[in-house]
């Protein structure tokens, strides 16, 4: 067995850990879209098993679809976790103005980190794959600080499975935003696939994280608590 | 190779940012009553710019009074902290009563975001041209944020847990 073949299985095996224990947390009523996100993770990475088969560019096809849906499904998943932040909260709806001014202000840094790099003479799917894969990088990144931004300067708190979320898809973007701005450099093949190994490695962390979170008594001050009526000493 | 060093770099920052702020929001959700008071800086109180601090909103000085008395930039730190404190208590008695007024909560928000930019304003432009008429009119302004917005506590307090307001107005 490759060391490719067992972070597959390992991630197969880790999200479906994962989804039984947020079925068993009922996390699906409060979080759908992550919950969705876990299911269509499931699906596509047991159907990636069967796809390395395929010829390469129907591969590549396949494989940017995949990317793609992967990346706007992680986005979805910011901002329920946003207004779950304002629920929990019982804060109204931000401005979208405010939103706006700090997603661009984000967007810029992050963007201003990158080394945007496209090679014009390669094939149109390898440059389509350079971008997506360039672009998603930085737009998970300046919408996760869009929404760090945004709770601090309204000074609002986070419940704990919310916090968990964002905390692991947060390291997650961040590894994938270094291993693309490294990707852009390229220092040869070999290294390039050893930095994708350590991506998905860096996936299955986030994965045993949740896993073991999740695993444990649920904690106090989520949306799912009840209240409690008076101030406690 | 040193440009990609350098963008490195620069993403372990954000990483080190990320991961101060969620170590900052993790303390909040553990923190107490208790410890939410013990976080109010008592080495100064706006007891010295109004008559009726914390019971009615409004100043009863000058603003070149109100700069004598909140003893400059010392006075405006205050303001910045205890806004940010008050807040948190404000969120606290959101989350342990189901009666807390929810248009009170985002005035108290609103106040602590305006009251925050308006003391750094004019701490910035206490920098460059120490007292001037500018930083006194901010300082003043933010002063008149503040006392609004102690007072809008108080009445948070006493409509959801009126039995801890006595600890509120002492730690004030």
């Amino acid at each position: 067995m490759t060391l490719d073949s067992a972070l597959q299985l390992a991630g197969l095996g880790l999200q479906a850990v994962l989804f039984a224990l947020l079925i068993w947390r009922r996390v699906y009523r409060t979080l759908p879209v992550f919950f969705c996100y876990l299911v269509w993770c499931l699906c596509s990475d047991a159907l990636a098993i069967v796809a390395v088969r395929w010829p390469p560019e129907v591969y590549l096809r396949f494989f940017l679809v995949n990317l793609t849906i992967d990346d706007l499904f992680l986005v979805a998943i910011l901002i329920e976790l946003g207004r779950a932040v304002l629920r929990h909260n019982r804060a109204t709806a931000p401005g979208r103005f405010l939103l706006f001014f700090l997603f661009v202000l984000a967007g810029l840094l992050v963007f201003s980190l990158a080394k945007w790099v496209v090679a014009p003479r390669a094939p149109m799917l390898e440059q389509l794959y350079m971008i997506l894969l360039q672009g998603f990088a930085i737009l998970r990144v300046a919408v996760l600080l869009t929404l760090v931004w945004w709770s601090s300067l309204k000074g609002l708190r986070w419940p704990n499975y919310e916090l968990q979320i964002a905390s692991g898809l947060g390291f997650y973007a961040i590894v994938a935003l270094a291993v693309v701005i490294v990707h852009t450099h390229s220092f040869g093949w070999a290294q390039d696939h050893r930095l994708d190994q350590i991506q998905v490695a860096s996936y299955l962390g986030v994965l045993a994280y949740w896993v073991l979170y999740f695993s444990q008594k649920a904690p106090e001050g989520n949306i799912s608590m009840h209240k409690r009526k008076i101030f406690c000493y | 190779m040193i440009l990609a060093l350098l963008q490195i770099a620069a993403i372990v920052g954000v990483a080190l940012y990320l991961a101060r702020w969620r170590k900052g929001v993790r303390r909040r959700n553990e923190q107490s009553w208790d410890s939410l008071l013990a976080r109010l800086r008592p080495d100064w109180s706006a007891r010295e710019l109004s008559d009726h601090f914390l019971w009615k909103e409004g100043l009863s000085a000058t603003p070149e009074d109100a700069w004598q008395r909140m003893e400059g930039p010392k006075g405006l730190w205050v303001m910045y902290q205890n806004a940010r404190v008050m807040l948190e208590m404000a969120d606290y008695a959101a989350r342990n009563s189901d009666s807390a007024d929810r248009l009170l909560l985002e005035t108290l928000r609103s106040d602590a975001m305006q009251i925050r930019v308006c003391v750094l304003a004019a701490l910035a432009q206490y920098g460059f041209s120490k007292a001037s008429e500018g930083v006194r009119v901010n300082a003043f302004r933010a002063a008149q944020m503040y006392t609004g917005m102690a007072a809008r506590m108080t009445q948070l307090l006493q409509e959801n847990a009126a039995f801890i307001v006595p600890d509120f107005v002492a730690a004030m």
